[in-house]
């Protein structure tokens, strides 16, 4: 297969590959070629080498963020909760099949590894504090709105989940915004309203949503956090926070 | 010798993809492996764009914590390590001018509504951490295809939009950068593994 492919095309289709622009037709292409001859692989290595020697250089991170990592990532698994991590099925074209089979023994060697991270994950268990997961149940403010939402936040890595339910779909115009009121005088960047724009978020037709979010710094003082709050605002300016909250959790 | 380095760059190429795949299944234990893969690359990137460990080690945390979401990288198309070198430097760009507004806004409510101050110059390693041989070859390629290099690897603009911001063909943009990135391999050959 390769023979009939000029060598020239070849590399060009790796440099394609290296910069991540492979068109369609490109990626089948290029597809064929690595079936045909796996030792193409050492190709797109060096280009991808090249390409980092030129541009990009690499410093080792500290020893404790691969900890930091592993623990906010379990913590946001957990509370994202098993429904999504069932069901993702990628769809796979032969060659990524193949090289699945080609990589069985690392693979294998990940299983070993699993004890190893099991036991760097126990190791934080140990060290770090699920206490202080902070964990918000917001209210309606009115006794005819519906809905509630679940806020759980990991203050240590600034992460966390946004669960929602029976909120109504909004219109095409409109979005629901999580907002972190703090207090007055707290050293932040706030609006009028002394509230830090959190997520911006819609719902499905269930009135149901659950994502991860990122949330501001204040989070590692809560004496600076004065409630976390659900605001309806207009889809091109949410920022604005031109609405009253429907769903508050006073602290 | 060079079969040993073939299997070893086909294990690695597999691994990622595997790897890859791994953590979209939510197989939890592939963020791991991953990072110890690619950390060095997401940590540097941010280090060198925002310049404090504090921040770097922030986004390098959310960078591998939303990876397993991201729909937006596909292993057919394109290399993960690129994907997240590109991915990183723009979230990067983007805390920075977040930075600036939020400081641009401080400075409002306090006093003098000061203009904004320019977003410091953060796009490329500092030539003296290049090497002599890195920066002939650099030099090498013509003006079009660093700049195009640049825009797509540095910027994480698409070719796409590389295309209309330069007023030239798609086609032509793609066969730049391809090019230019050729031509840096054979001359970097010498250097490279």
């Amino acid at each position: 297969m390769t023979g009939l492919v000029p060598p020239e095309y070849q590399q060009l289709l790796i440099a394609g590959y290296v910069l991540g622009d492979l068109g369609p037709e490109e990626a089948a292409a290029f597809e064929q070629l690595l079936a045909a001859d796996p030792s193409l692989i050492r190709e797109v290595e060096q280009m991808q080498q090249a390409l980092e020697m030129a541009y990009a250089a690499e410093t080792p991170p500290p020893a404790h963020l691969k900890a930091s990592i592993l623990s906010a990532y379990e913590l946001a698994q957990t509370a994202v909760a098993a429904p999504r991590r069932s069901t993702r099925v990628v769809a796979l074209s032969g060659w990524i099949k193949g090289l699945g089979a080609i990589a069985a023994a690392l693979i294998i060697g990940l299983v070993i590894d699993n004890y190893t991270l099991r036991r760097s994950l126990q190791a934080v268990r140990d060290v770090s504090t699920p206490a202080t997961v902070l964990t918000f149940d917001l209210e309606p403010t009115e006794t005819q709105i519906s809905g509630s939402v679940n806020v759980v936040i990991d203050p240590d890595s600034l992460q966390g989940t946004l669960n929602v339910e029976n909120l109504p779909p909004l219109q095409a115009d409109q979005v629901y915004v999580l907002w972190t009121v703090v207090a007055p005088d707290a050293p932040v960047t706030a609006d009028e309203k002394n509230a830090i724009l959190t997520e911006v978020f819609t719902v499905n037709a269930a009135g149901e949503g659950s994502e991860q979010i990122a949330v501001p710094s204040v989070f590692r003082d809560r004496s600076l956090v004065k409630a976390v709050a659900i605001t309806i605002e207009n889809a091109d300016a949410p920022q604005r926070h031109q609405s009253a909250p429907i769903l508050i959790e006073q602290l | 010798m060079d079969s040993e380095q073939s299997n070893l760059a086909r294990d690695d190429f597999a691994t990622d993809v595997n790897l890859w795949l791994a953590l979209k299944a939510g197989q939890t234990d592939a963020l791991g492996k991953l990072y110890d893969r690619h950390s060095g690359l997401v940590y540097g990137v941010a280090l060198r764009v925002l310049g404090t460990a504090q921040e770097a080690e922030d986004l390098t945390q959310d960078i591998f914590i939303k990876l397993m979401q991201s729909s937006a990288y596909d292993p057919k198309r394109g290399s993960l390590r690129t994907f997240l070198a590109i991915l990183t430097r723009s979230r990067a760009i983007d805390r920075l001018r977040s930075r600036q507004v939020a400081q641009t806004s401080l400075q409002r409510w306090q006093s003098d509504y000061a203009p904004p101050s320019a977003i410091p110059p953060v796009d490329e390693i500092a030539r003296d951490e290049r090497s002599q041989a890195i920066r002939d070859a650099l030099a090498s390629l013509t003006e079009n295809q660093q700049e195009i290099l640049r825009m797509a690897y540095y910027d994480g603009l698409t070719q796409s939009t590389i295309a209309k911001q330069l007023d030239t063909p798609l086609g032509t943009v793609k066969a730049r950068a391809r090019r230019g990135l050729l031509k840096l391999r054979q001359l970097l050959q010498d250097s490279l593994d």
